[in-house]
């Protein structure tokens, strides 16, 4: 990741010099105006097309993340966090450490899930067993 | 999953009776598969389903009055009762191609259905090489979680 710095116009009008955390990968400077949030790239899990026509059948960004921290004026930015959302549901927020862990270990046990249904797929389609 | 074995009696789409066996991952009441319906299934035309998964994001504290936070990505194994080997397919597209799960009549053969929004709206019945594919990609997704979770330790 890069470790940029960038002059930024503040709401107030001044214009001061920001460091941004070295996991910032946001283009501050298409957005001069807008410098409010350091952000890491985004992860997403798209997910299968269908056939609803909707987008070209293109699926929603169905699980979205990325770390985010709000620029301050002084040049500073605060705690991080993780930015969750499910466009789909368009539910989501800011996660803490504690949130983004319990979150990661339901990714992780919804996964290990999956792959149990995907073996059990497995044996009806290729082996006849039920 | 469960392991107790099931038999189920019902009507045949000829206007019999006949029995089938449920899979031991079956949770379907298949006298009453549908909520608020009463009509119980064709015993050669059911469905078989496992209990759904889910990814069940933490609360948030911050925005919970506003947003719901909901189950993401429920998903579920089906089974034909008579035709299990039919790849499900989409009706309007042919055979190998995805199908839509909220087609009506459902199509025999076995997959894994999975919901790519909480309205049940968009939803995909996947085949073996489907699950894998979302396996990996999610595999994919849950690394790149990792590592953005050790950015807020800073």
């Amino acid at each position: 990741m890069k470790n940029q710095t960038f002059p930024g116009r503040t709401l107030s009008g001044r214009t001061v010099t920001v460091a941004c955390p070295p996991w910032c990968t946001f283009p501050h400077h298409e957005w001069v105006d807008t410098w409010a949030f350091h952000e890491t790239d985004s992860a997403v899990f798209i997910g299968p097309a269908d056939h609803s026509g909707f987008d070209g059948g293109k699926p929603y960004d169905a699980l979205w993340a990325c770390v985010s921290a709000e620029a301050h004026e002084d040049g500073g930015y605060g705690r991080p966090y993780l930015h969750f959302d499910t466009i789909g549901a368009g539910a989501g927020g800011r996660l803490d450490v504690a949130q983004t862990d319990a979150l990661l270990a339901e990714l992780r046990r919804y996964t290990g899930r999956l792959q149990q249904l995907r073996d059990q797929l497995a044996k009806i389609t290729t082996e006849g067993e039920q | 999953m469960t392991t107790h074995t099931r038999t189920y009696t019902g009507p045949t789409l000829a206007g019999g009776t006949a029995t089938i066996v449920c899979p031991p991952w079956c949770t379907v009441d298949h006298e009453h598969p549908i909520e608020g319906i009463d009509r119980a299934d064709h015993a050669d035309d059911a469905f078989h389903a496992s209990e759904t998964i889910a990814i069940v994001p933490p609360p948030d504290d911050e925005r919970t009055d506003q947003f719901s936070i909901v189950p993401q990505l429920r998903a579920y194994l089906i089974q034909h009762s008579v035709d299990p080997l039919t790849p499900p397919y989409d009706a309007e597209h042919g055979p190998g191609t995805p199908w839509r799960a909220t087609e009506k009549p459902m199509r025999p053969g076995a997959g894994i259905y999975l919901a790519l929004e909480d309205a049940g709206d968009r939803a995909v019945t996947l085949d073996l090489e489907g699950a894998e594919q979302v396996l990996a990609e999610l595999e994919e997704y849950t690394e790149a979680f990792r590592q953005m979770r050790d950015h807020l330790r800073g």
